[in-house]
């Protein structure tokens, strides 16, 4: 049994006055590929968000690599070695496509050198392609690519994606799949927040589900073909 | 025949010499003077306009900054023999120490809240700052001898330029065109641009942002204390010099916009001249130009000349 590497205990997270995560408590292990489930409002962004200290206030217990990070400030947590992609991607307008894949700095582990420039570009070619583009001049996909590739840039080895699949054409969505697997293959730990389930479904070791705040259901993912009923409940309209 | 043609000749040069019926030298004079009130404006205006696009607070205390600059310039060679070029160094320093201690204690608390709160702080800083230099030394202004080395005054033909006004407009250029420079071509001015647009996410990325914050606000404040030293020996070192100008550079950043240091760079500099130009062709409209400019720019653009529409 592998460790795990972010442990999330009874997290409590607020913005402002509302009360929005009741008592999250999850696992994800080295290497592995955990998907958060849910409709929206459920808390999974937030959940994300909670982690790296975007929210309001928060309480219960954020264990990354064993270290306690709720205390933490937003970039000292980071530095542990996790990667953000945001929903909305959060490309920087008044930087060219290659100051935004730049901007990270190293985090984690000294020696975990993250991927190189030639090898980012080897992995997304348009990008290559658009380097000297204002970043929000990018189409949607690119974006998104953007978004994804300049975490990989810094070294961080938990990898945080929320809704990458969102909004894009399927070929992109194909490309980014392919991306995720190759992640996997090299080690990554990754957390995404996803609504397209068939994306999901094909890459993630185990699903949490959220509704109103909390996990409410754990499936790995050999047992998703008997609990697919289920999870369709839970997910519909 | 042979008399009026050489009048007619005669008053060519005269002619031409004459635009709207001012001398040309006289309108050249004011020019430049204009471009050396101007290179004020731009660096204050510049230091201005990269706090409030990080931080989005309103530097009220800039102006009086720039005169703790002067002051620093002058304190140095009275009590300690620091000449101009050493302060033109050590003041900037100092008063960018300062700007951080002033981000670390008080403004780091406002900025969850409206841009009035940091206004109204920085206002009171400006206050403390300009009641103790005045309980100090008083209203009536210092002197502040001209370095030996800028000295006299430089024929230009149209006009004697005295050196230093020439060095004050060089000079400003270069550190404004030395921070936009950084701002816009190095990493480091690619994470004050992040920073300004979406600071949460730049933290996310594992930059200490709470840091670049502090040091962005002593890198502006540094700049008008860098302004105060130019200052010292044209304007009286006096405790309400900033106070003075601040309105006007204030004028300057809403006609320029927050949002581009060339613009803030430009507009600087522009307003200048045209100020020195009213002075040559309705003198007594002088001192207003700018608030009618500010108005009319208001109507027309309200996020600014360069500004983006938020």
């Amino acid at each position: 049994m592998k460790n795990s590497i972010v442990e999330v205990r009874d997290l409590h997270a607020w913005y402002g006055e509302s009360h929005v995560l009741h008592g999250v408590s999850f696992d994800v292990k080295q290497g592995e590929v955990v998907t958060l489930l849910g409709r929206n409002g459920s808390g999974r962004t937030t959940t994300l968000r909670a982690i790296l200290g975007l929210t309001g206030a928060r309480k219960g217990s954020i264990c990354i690599h064993g270290e306690e990070a709720i205390k933490l400030p937003t970039y000292r947590v980071a530095r542990l070695g996790i990667g953000y992609c945001p929903e909305e991607r959060g490309i920087f307008s008044a930087l060219s496509c290659e100051e935004n894949l730049l901007l990270p700095p190293q985090v984690g582990k000294s020696g975990n050198r993250g991927m190189s420039l030639d090898e980012i570009y080897a992995m997304f070619p348009n990008l290559e392609e658009r380097k000297y583009s204002p970043g929000t001049r990018l189409s949607g996909g690119e974006q998104q690519m953007l978004a994804v590739a300049r975490i990989l840039r810094s070294g961080a080895r938990i990898l945080l994606l929320d809704e990458i699949s969102e909004g894009l054409a399927p070929v992109i969505v194909q490309a980014l799949a392919r991306m995720v697997i190759t992640l996997k293959a090299k080690g990554y730990t990754v957390v995404m927040v996803e609504q397209n389930f068939h994306f999901a479904a094909g890459l993630a070791d185990r699903f949490y589900v959220m509704e109103h705040g909390q996990i409410v259901k754990e499936v790995a993912s050999v047992d998703l073909a008997s609990h697919r009923d289920e999870l369709n409940s839970l997910l519909g309209v | 025949m042979c008399r009026s043609l050489f009048l007619l000749f005669e008053s060519i040069p005269i002619f031409m010499a004459e635009v709207f019926y001012i001398p040309i030298h006289a309108l050249l004079a004011q020019l430049l003077l204009g471009l050396v009130n101007g290179s004020f404006y731009a660096m204050l205006s510049l230091g201005l306009a990269i706090i409030f696009g990080l931080l989005n607070i309103i530097n009220f205390s800039h102006g009086a900054l720039y005169m703790v600059g002067a002051f620093a310039a002058w304190m140095g060679l009275q009590y300690l023999g620091i000449s101009y070029w050493l302060m033109l160094i050590i003041a900037p320093v100092i008063v960018g120490l300062f700007g951080i201690l002033l981000e670390r204690l008080l403004i780091r608390h406002l900025y969850k809240l409206d841009h009035l709160y940091g206004l109204l702080l920085t206002f009171g800083v400006t206050l403390l700052v300009e009641g103790i230099f005045r309980s100090l030394y008083g209203v009536s202004g210092k002197p502040y001898p001209t370095p030996d080395a800028l000295q006299g005054a430089a024929d230009l033909g149209f006009m004697y330029l005295p050196i230093y006004r020439g060095w004050v407009i060089a000079a400003s250029i270069s550190v404004c065109l030395i921070t936009w420079f950084i701002v816009e071509k190095t990493s480091l001015g690619a994470l004050l641009r992040a920073g300004t647009e979406n600071p949460k996410l730049v933290e996310a990325f594992g930059v200490n942002v709470p840091l670049v914050v502090s040091l962005t606000y002593g890198f502006g404040v540094a700049l008008a204390g860098f302004a105060g030293v130019l200052a010292a020996p044209i304007m009286q070192v006096s405790p309400l010099m900033g106070s003075n100008l601040i309105i006007v550079v204030f004028a300057v950043v809403v006609i320029g916009g927050m949002g581009s240091i060339m613009g803030s760079i430009l507009t600087g500099l522009g307003l200048g001249v045209i100020e020195g130009l009213t002075k040559v062709f309705w003198p007594q409209a002088s001192n207003t130009v700018v608030f009618v400019i500010m108005i009319i720019v208001l109507l027309l653009r309200p996020a600014g000349l360069f500004g983006k529409e938020k």
